[in-house]
């Protein structure tokens, strides 16, 4: 064999090795990206299943049972002149101090802290989309005008209307 | 040219023992996804729990008021059968032996709560469920407390609060 046919074949195995090389770290890479994903797949199923398997609240449910009950009760109260809490409010157009004293003490007493974002109660007008808001309760949060809202977990939501215009509205929100 | 042949076999040889470590992790991780999702049980008690606590609102409040004898010790003495509670389970587990459910009801002066001490209480079910309510850890019963205004005929206020567990931690946690 002469010198530029040794030499050619020194090349040929060099550039066979590079191919191998190449190959190789092109499997590695793959392996790791592929762990990589997996591992990561298996990490956000993990996160998923802990939320999910608890099942706290059924989809269908709009109401409190036992808040509601307490309305009932609320607007039943009488107060020192034997007049109920319905008719006050009916007659007046909002909350007093006897009544908004009392709505406090119930339903932020008793569910402030089941429904941590929200609870309200006072006289909206469903005629109008202004927001109400009354000096117990403060101002209704503006993203429950309308029917309801999906942005939080539970929401109940309990009115009883007082004439054409006006409503008694409860509201209850998880955050 | 022989050899370069042997090393292109060589190659693929190192390759297919790629292939298959490949093909076992993902594999692997399948199953282990498949099985953590599918293995694990739903905990459905804070449902049940809730439900508990709604009948049992509902069976002494009607219309605002308190019906008429929950006060009474009659009403104590038989309060599942009056609120038509069946706390009845299936047998596995030992769960028929120890009972599985446990519904406590305290009523206290609405004026004076929650400083007051309870002014009445009734109680059905397994009590060791109430006893593990404030305790820490995974395998605990589950326990939800709520309340509820409510007045009594004479027009008085009370504040019942109503203490619903729930055992059943074997098929509800894993």
């Amino acid at each position: 064999m002469n010198k530029n046919g040794q030499i050619g074949k020194l090349r040929c195995i060099n550039s066979s090795k590079r191919g191998q090389i190449g190959e190789t770290m092109t499997w590695i890479v793959a392996t790791i990206i592929i762990i990589l994903v997996l591992g990561a797949s298996i990490f956000l199923s993990a996160i998923y299943i802990n939320q999910n398997k608890k099942i706290q609240s059924l989809s269908s449910q709009t109401k409190d049972v036992l808040a509601s009950k307490s309305l009932y009760s609320y607007l039943l109260t009488l107060d020192s002149d034997k007049k109920t809490v319905y008719s006050q409010i009916k007659e007046e157009g909002d909350l007093n101090e006897f009544n908004g004293n009392l709505a406090i003490k119930i339903f932020k007493g008793l569910y402030g802290n089941d429904y941590t974002e929200e609870v309200w109660i006072g006289i909206t007008d469903p005629s109008t989309i202004v927001d109400q808001s009354n000096i117990y309760f403060g101002p209704r949060s503006p993203s429950f005008i309308g029917q309801g809202s999906t942005r939080y977990l539970f929401s109940a939501k309990d009115e009883i209307i007082l004439d054409e215009n006006k409503t008694l509205q409860l509201l209850l929100v998880k955050g | 040219m022989n050899k370069f042949k042997g090393n292109k076999k060589g190659t693929d040889k190192v390759i297919s023992v790629y292939w298959f470590a490949i093909l076992f992790i993902v594999a692997g991780g399948i199953v282990y996804m498949v099985s953590a999702f599918y293995g694990n049980p739903y905990d459905v008690r804070e449902i049940e729990a809730g439900l508990l606590s709604d009948k049992t609102a509902g069976c002494i409040s009607y219309a605002g008021y308190l019906r008429e004898g929950v006060l009474s010790q009659e009403f104590k003495d038989n309060f599942p059968e009056r609120c038509n509670l069946n706390f009845e389970v299936e047998d596995t587990y030992g769960w028929k032996e120890q009972g599985q459910y446990f519904l406590k009801l305290n009523f206290y002066d609405f004026n004076s709560y929650p400083a007051a001490n309870s002014l009445f209480e009734i109680s059905a079910g397994n009590p060791n469920l109430d006893d593990s309510c404030n305790l820490e850890g995974e395998q605990m019963p589950f326990c939800l407390e709520r309340e509820l205004y409510v007045l009594a005929e004479d027009g008085k206020p009370y504040t019942v609060k109503i203490i619903s567990a729930i055992g059943k931690t074997e098929k509800n946690i894993q």
